[in-house]
């Protein structure tokens, strides 16, 4: 029996089927909106102005650097004249090489981070011994890390590795500590009242309850994830998009250092928003709720 | 006691309770030398002024926390008083929350059915039929695959009465459940919680802010001030309001029923 007073999200007006996949609803109704637009501009004002004053104007300070049409070229060469484009086997290989280590890194990250975080969310006394710890050491950058990675940690992969662990690691945990603390004490005490054991109070009760700010903690996790993977991969390593850009940098390739960058930007981009669309698919309730709150 | 068939269960007893909290000036007394009685299988709608230990001795009943001195006793059990601080939290004094305390991550029907599952005296497939059932019998057909966040505030609140009775409590606490309802709902909400109650008679200790409310629902109402008094039992009394309340309700109901048919 339908409700007329349960709010449906208005469908008529985009003319497809009713049978058509929630994902095409919304791709319709972003199409239909101003928003495409809007970025088609956002995209073409900021290429206009890298080659306003870089190719067009050749501004002071500027005119060294490459310019929109030469990275363009570069990019999309057979036959690239620094050795790296689309169509050269060994750019694939600095993403995949960048891609194992910042995948590595999160995997070991989510892995250790939620456990701790969740940990520290829920037992005061845990939270005592490891919480003062956590606080000092997450404020220590990344590239101070060097050199203890470098000695402790065998090889050019290990330290690399360690180094992007490290960042999101200290993410993760502390927003699923936090996701753990956010809970309406509410939920723990009616799941109490309603007989569930610990073990149970956990499972249905802290860990969805958190995983909100677990998936905002994994979201920056992959940021952090990259950037300081790129700092490894400027200090350690034969191969990866950070070593691209090093490289290129000291031996005068001007173009590739912009093509690893944008490279860099369009993988770190893809990860985040795989990230997103998993927590989607987990948290269904979250998305059904938000949308009708407007949101 | 004599030996009746079923005997009625829920009888609370308080006595000389009392429960202060630490103040920056001190203890403040939230609870002072409280003393009633709740029959079995009554509905008690406790009614006084903010800070008057309403929520607390809610609180003391469900075990949430413990009382300083006094008693409290279920059918002649010692729930928490000299020997024991504080009463077990456990699922046959199920705690209605104010706010509602939904899982909003879990449907209507998964909320319901969480405490048997948990419990571990239902499978999942059990507890959910029974789940379904009971939603089905509140009127909630339509609501039982919504998630809470989906659901209107009024049939949020009968889906968390409903989960509280799949426990089969011996008293149901309710604090302020109807607060913020509008005064439609509200006295929707009273027809269908007189209409369970008449279904599944377990002690129902109702606290308000509302007077009407608690004396249209009560049968008897507690006005808890700095001193307890048990007030508004004469039945001729209660039998004159509740025959207004009755006519009002019917009213709201139509004009309820109505504006659900022009949405």
């Amino acid at each position: 029996m339908p409700d007329a007073s349960s709010p449906e999200p208005a469908r008529a007006p985009l003319g497809l089927p009713d049978t058509a996949p929630e994902w095409l609803w919304h791709a319709a109704a972003w199409l239909r909106g101003p928003a495409p637009y809007r970025m088609a501009i956002g995209y073409a004002l900021a290429l206009g102005s890298w080659y306003l004053t870089v190719d067009l104007l050749a501004l002071p300070r500027f005119e060294d650097l490459p310019g929109v049409a030469d990275v363009f070229r570069e990019w999309t060469s057979e036959r690239p004249s620094f050795g790296l484009s689309l169509h050269t086997p060994v750019y694939y290989e600095h993403i995949l090489t960048s891609l194992r280590r910042v995948g590595l890194a999160f995997a070991l990250a989510t892995g250790l981070g939620v456990p701790v975080g969740l940990l520290l969310g829920a037992s005061p006394r845990f939270r005592d011994y490891v919480f003062p710890v956590l606080e000092v050491l997450r404020p220590i950058p990344i590239l101070a890390w060097v050199p203890l990675a470098i000695i402790i940690f065998d090889g050019a992969e290990s330290p690399v590795v360690f180094l992007t662990f490290l960042a999101s690691f200290f993410a993760t945990a502390l927003n699923a500590q936090l996701g753990v603390r956010s809970i309406e004490p509410e939920y723990l005490l009616a799941a109490r009242c309603l007989g569930a054991s610990r073990a149970s109070v956990f499972w249905h009760v802290i860990l969805p309850g958190a995983l909100p700010s677990i998936f905002t903690g994994l979201e920056l996790s992959v940021g952090v994830a990259w950037f300081s993977l790129v700092a490894a991969e400027m200090v350690s390593g034969q191969f990866g998009l950070g070593y691209v850009i090093n490289t290129s940098f000291t031996m005068v390739q001007y173009p590739t250092i912009i093509i690893g960058m944008l490279t860099l930007g369009f993988v770190g981009h893809a990860t985040s928003a795989a990230v997103r669309l998993t927590g989607r698919l987990l948290m269904g309730w979250r998305a059904r709720t938000l949308r009708l709150e407007g949101a | 006691m004599t030996a009746t068939a079923a005997p009625a269960r829920g009888a609370i007893r308080i006595r000389d309770v009392v429960k202060a909290y630490p103040g920056r000036d001190g203890p403040v007394l939230a609870v002072d030398h409280c003393s009633f009685d709740v029959g079995a299988g009554e509905i008690c709608a406790v009614v006084g002024p903010s800070g008057c230990g309403k929520t607390t001795l809610l609180a003391a009943l469900a075990g949430f926390h413990g009382i300083d001195s006094g008693s409290i006793h279920v059918d002649g059990q010692l729930l928490c008083g000299p020997g024991r601080s504080r009463a077990e939290v456990g699922p046959d004094r199920v705690v209605v929350f104010q706010n509602g305390a939904l899982f909003p991550w879990k449907t209507n029907l998964e909320n319901v059915a969480f405490a048997p599952i948990v419990q571990g005296r239902m499978s999942r497939r059990d507890a959910l039929d029974r789940a379904a059932s009971l939603l089905a019998e509140a009127g909630l057909r339509d609501d039982i695959h919504a998630y809470p966040g989906e659901t209107s505030s009024g049939a949020r609140r009968r889906v968390e009465i409903a989960r509280a009775l799949m426990t089969d409590p011996t008293i149901l606490l309710l604090d302020e459940p109807f607060r913020a309802l509008d005064a439609l709902t509200k006295s929707v909400m009273h027809e269908a919680l007189l209409e369970t109650h008449a279904r599944r008679p377990a002690t129902l200790f109702f606290i308000t802010h509302d007077l009407g409310e608690a004396v249209f629902l009560g049968h008897r109402v507690v006005v808890l001030t700095a001193r307890t008094q048990a007030l508004l039992t004469d039945a001729r009394y209660r039998a004159l309001v509740q025959q207004v309340a009755a006519l009002v309700h019917e009213e709201a109901r139509r004009a309820f029923e109505v504006g659900d048919r022009e949405h």
